[in-house]
């Protein structure tokens, strides 16, 4: 069928030299999202139960990927998905991170989004989920965009449709893949009434 | 005037994770799968636990739950929600996002509605119980009543 399927069949992931930076105030749930990720073959991880812990941890350097629950007290995780994009060093500024939520109204995956995160998983953890997710990370290649206003992955994510061989997440989405085309192409004319400007009558 | 840059960003990631060797995507999920089946009986003592402290704190058998703010309500839930990979298709952790979508609605309409509370925490007992023989279709329908209710009782988000 989906995606899902083909990258189960056949689509490898080496992530053993991969460091995570596992954040969650809640030992269970951390305990929870490591053994996900050792069974995926991680070797390298660094397991925190704060945000200020999470902090220290990527001042130190040498962190590959951030897992950070969102709802955490005193800092969260979105306070520390600001944090990275904006704070740390130059080198921890671009790490990916996803934000692992278990209540996740709209707002809450919107607010993740223009902090700079790369995508919010809902809990529970679910290991397909998140090894898709990983698979998306490792093919992607949107732009980072820097502004007075934002930092982090290029949010027009959506328009670019999902990875290839990947079938998306929304009803919308388009497929990663292009086929044979099955009509005729768009004349030049018609490529050129789409791309030329015109004037607007109001 | 806003300064806009756009960057290639250095991704790591990809550079670490395409590298030869590696472990199949479906390996990999049966791995993890087997390393969380080890965290089972833990989940779902977790799960028992916070739904003991819900029903005891917020229940019809609490006189004074009506003093309470409705904190610890969400945070009980939220522990269920974290654990509830230990009882797979019981439909207990989306029952608890349901609690949690309560309280959410309950803080901003400033109102509380203990009706609505009872229904939740009976339905959550309801999947502990026997949410994982119930059909597909009817769990569905047992967790739309929720929301109904809470749109009803308390109001839209």
């Amino acid at each position: 069928m989906t995606s899902l399927r083909r990258m189960l069949d056949g689509d490898k992931l080496k992530l053993e030299g991969v460091h995570f930076l596992l954040v969650d105030d809640n030992p269970h749930a951390l305990d929870i999202m490591a053994q996900v990720v050792l069974g995926f073959g991680v070797r390298n991880m660094t397991k925190v139960e704060s945000a200020a812990a999470a902090r220290q941890a990527i001042a130190r350097g040498g962190i590959d990927i951030v897992l950070t629950d969102g709802q955490m007290p005193e800092e969260n995780g979105y306070q520390l998905t600001r944090w990275i994009r904006h704070e740390a060093s130059e080198s921890m500024r671009y790490v990916p991170i996803l934000i692992i939520t278990g209540h996740t109204p709209q707002s809450d995956v919107t607010l993740g989004r223009d902090l700079g995160a790369n995508f919010t998983i809902a809990k529970p953890l679910v290991p397909r989920v998140l090894l898709q997710r990983l698979f998306w990370l490792s093919q992607e290649d949107r732009q980072f965009v820097l502004s007075d206003t934002y930092k982090g992955p290029d949010r027009r994510f959506k328009r670019l449709g999902p990875p290839s061989g990947t079938d998306g997440r929304r009803e919308g989405d388009l497929k990663g893949e292009v086929g044979e085309a099955s009509e005729p192409n768009l004349s030049q004319a018609q490529i050129d009434a789409l791309m030329k400007p015109a004037k607007v009558v109001l | 005037m806003s300064n806009v840059r756009f960057i290639r960003a250095p991704n790591k990631l990809a550079e670490l994770a395409r590298g030869k060797g590696g472990l199949s995507a479906g390996e990999a999920v049966k791995r993890a799968n087997v390393a969380l089946e080890r965290l089972k009986d833990a989940s779902i003592a977790i799960i028992d636990e916070n739904l003991a402290l819900i029903d005891q704190t917020y229940g019809p058998g609490n006189p004074d739950r009506v003093n309470l703010s409705l904190d610890s309500l969400y945070d009980n839930a939220s522990r269920i929600i974290d654990a509830g990979g230990g009882l797979p298709g019981s439909g207990l952790e989306e029952c608890a996002r349901k609690v949690c979508e309560l309280v959410d609605r309950s803080r901003a309409n400033h109102t509380r509605d203990w009706d609505a509370v009872d229904v939740h925490i009976a339905t959550l007992k309801v999947l502990r119980a026997q949410g994982q023989s119930l059909t597909a279709a009817q769990r569905k329908s047992v967790l739309k009543g929720l929301s109904d209710v809470t749109t009803k009782r308390v109001g839209e988000g």
